[in-house]
């Protein structure tokens, strides 16, 4: 197995769940929208600063190309990771069309006003805003617990024992947990910073340069 | 013993690596906030997946009229055998084809020219499409994620949902949300979510950006192509040179263009399929794609054979907007009150 390749019990999870929604399981409908919508909406907000009314569009449309697209999926990658491939496509599909580029060219960065003041220019606060995003939308897409543990460990700055206390497991439970959502998590960063550093990546930045 | 030792050596640092690079990034980003802090309140998952959920009970019911036609089907053989191998492709699920969405003869067609690709059918991968010079047949396919249009006198092989050989003529590429590679005399084209032509002339390929990037790649040779610009692969290299991205030169990509369906669209839909058709780069305003409510203004009636230019008068003549041309954009605005 590659650095890159998800574990099995992680692909099989999702194969199984792309499976049984091919099957017609409402159950596992409801299952991926909850799962994976909130993640959806970090990204899509996070990329589309400034024009919050385009988030619910770009969001059904991941969702429903997603769904018509199943049998495109080929489980051997993050379900996540494809999800965020196809929510990239649609916000720089939003992007081309509406030519903001040009807009904003002419009435100023109206939007970059709602960043946080840091000293840097707009174009490297909103680089910085939209990994941002994706770090967040990542942290939501990962199984289980995994998004709270890396919180827990990473910026309250918990012990591992501190973990097993919060999970209800041992610390050798803990640690494996911990290991396992780090792996998760780089995973689906990687191919994020990945696809970022594409010519012309899907998300705006590259169109707002 | 020691293999062991190794691969325990190379799992720690692995996850020590892990460690230190999930860090960094968590740190930099800081904590999830509240959705309702981002000012995502009140979006219901249910409303947000409603579109999605009709699609995919849509898709069910698609695959329960193919899986019905083919039990008919079997049942009307009354081959065992055949039986057999029907619920052999039952269980599997039907294998991924590409679609023709439309086929375009010119009169007079040639004998069951257009008919041997009428629009829904379906063509297998590893197939070769050639269309003919004259009469001139244009061709318009679904191939995996992407849309494709073939030109007259070309040859095409598909040779997956994501690869696709013009061994001559002309092929104009839709990109959709996952990879393509186009082969084309020695060279691979990839694209990033884009609209461009793919032409073999004389043995060599060229590749023609009409929007976004494309990777012309051959052998270690590597080309970025972007809007407005052509990739030549000779023998002597790869050049890049300046080419229009309107004009009579894209004229034959109208011939095997889908119909676009106007009655529910929105307005944004439709300036973006005037834009992908023409070239022109649309400028305007949000506030215009909206109506005072702040929802998309929607479209009614049908295009029918209106050329790209025409259907835009024809919209915007049911609005309060007007366009202008400048050069290659159309700019979009309100109409002055009388």
């Amino acid at each position: 197995m590659t650095e890159n390749a998800a574990p099995m019990d992680e692909t099989l999870q999702e194969r199984q769940l792309v499976r049984r929604m091919n099957d017609g399981e409402a159950a596992a409908f409801d299952e991926f929208v909850e799962h994976y919508t909130p993640a959806l909406l970090r990204y899509a907000q996070g990329h589309l600063t400034g024009h919050p009314e385009a988030v619910p569009d770009i969001v059904q449309s991941t969702l429903v190309v997603a769904v018509e697209r199943f049998d495109t999926f080929r489980g051997d990658g993050a379900l996540g990771a494809w999800l965020l491939s196809i929510c990239r496509f649609q916000i720089a599909t939003y992007w081309r069309r509406l030519k903001v580029r040009k807009r904003w060219a002419a009435e100023g960065p109206v939007e970059l006003d709602s960043l946080e003041s840091t000293g840097e220019s707009p174009g490297q606060s909103l680089e910085r805003h939209q990994r941002n995003a994706g770090v967040h939308a990542i942290l939501e897409l990962l199984p289980g617990s995994y998004g709270n543990v890396l919180e827990w460990k990473y910026l309250e700055e918990i012990s591992v024992q501190q973990i097993a206390e919060r999970l209800g497991v041992s610390s050798k439970a803990a640690e494996s947990t911990l290991s396992r959502a780090r792996a998760a998590f780089r995973r689906l960063h990687r191919a994020e910073e990945a696809a970022r550093s594409r010519p012309g990546a899907a998300d705006g930045a590259g169109g707002r340069a | 013993m020691m293999e062991h030792e190794d691969a325990r050596d190379l799992d720690r640092n692995r996850d020590e690596e892990a460690h230190d690079a999930v860090a960094e990034a968590l740190r930099q980003a800081g904590p999830r906030p509240e959705l309702s802090a981002l000012g995502l309140e009140g979006l219901s998952t249910e409303e947000l997946a409603a579109p999605a959920r009709a699609a995919w009970e849509a898709r069910l019911a698609r695959r329960a009229r193919g899986r019905r036609a083919l039990a008919r089907a079997l049942a009307l053989a009354a081959v065992l055998a055949l039986a057999a191998l029907g619920l052999a492709l039952l269980r599997s699920g039907p294998k991924p084809t590409a679609t023709v969405l439309a086929s375009l003869a010119e009169e007079p067609a040639g004998p069951g020219q257009a008919e041997a690709w009428p629009p829904g059918a379906p063509i297998a991968y590893g197939s070769a499409l050639a269309t003919a010079a004259d009469p001139p047949l244009w061709l318009s396919l679904q191939v995996g994620a992407h849309r494709l249009r073939l030109d007259a006198a070309s040859e095409l092989l598909l040779l997956s949902p994501s690869r696709v050989e013009l061994l001559r003529g002309r092929l104009y590429v839709e990109a959709g949300p996952e990879p393509l590679e186009v082969l084309a005399a020695g060279t691979v084209s990839e694209h990033v979510g884009t609209h461009y032509e793919v032409q073999v002339e004389n043995g060599e390929a060229r590749v023609r950006v009409r929007d976004g990037v494309v990777r012309l790649l051959r052998g270690q040779e590597k080309l970025e192509i972007s809007r407005g610009q052509a990739g030549l692969a000779t023998p002597a290299g790869l050049t890049l040179t300046a080419t229009p991205v309107r004009g009579e030169s894209w004229g034959w990509i109208r011939h095997a263009a889908p119909p676009f369906i106007l009655e529910g669209s929105d307005l944004a839909s439709f300036l973006g399929w005037f834009e992908a058709e023409t070239g022109f780069e649309v400028e305007v305003a949000q506030e215009l794609l909206t109506d005072e409510d702040g929802k998309p203004i929607r479209l009614r009636g049908a295009l029918g054979a209106m050329a790209p230019r025409e259907a835009l008068d024809a919209v915007l003549a049911g609005t309060s907007l007007r366009s202008e041309i400048r050069g290659d954009r159309v700019l979009i605005f309100r109409a002055a009150r009388p």
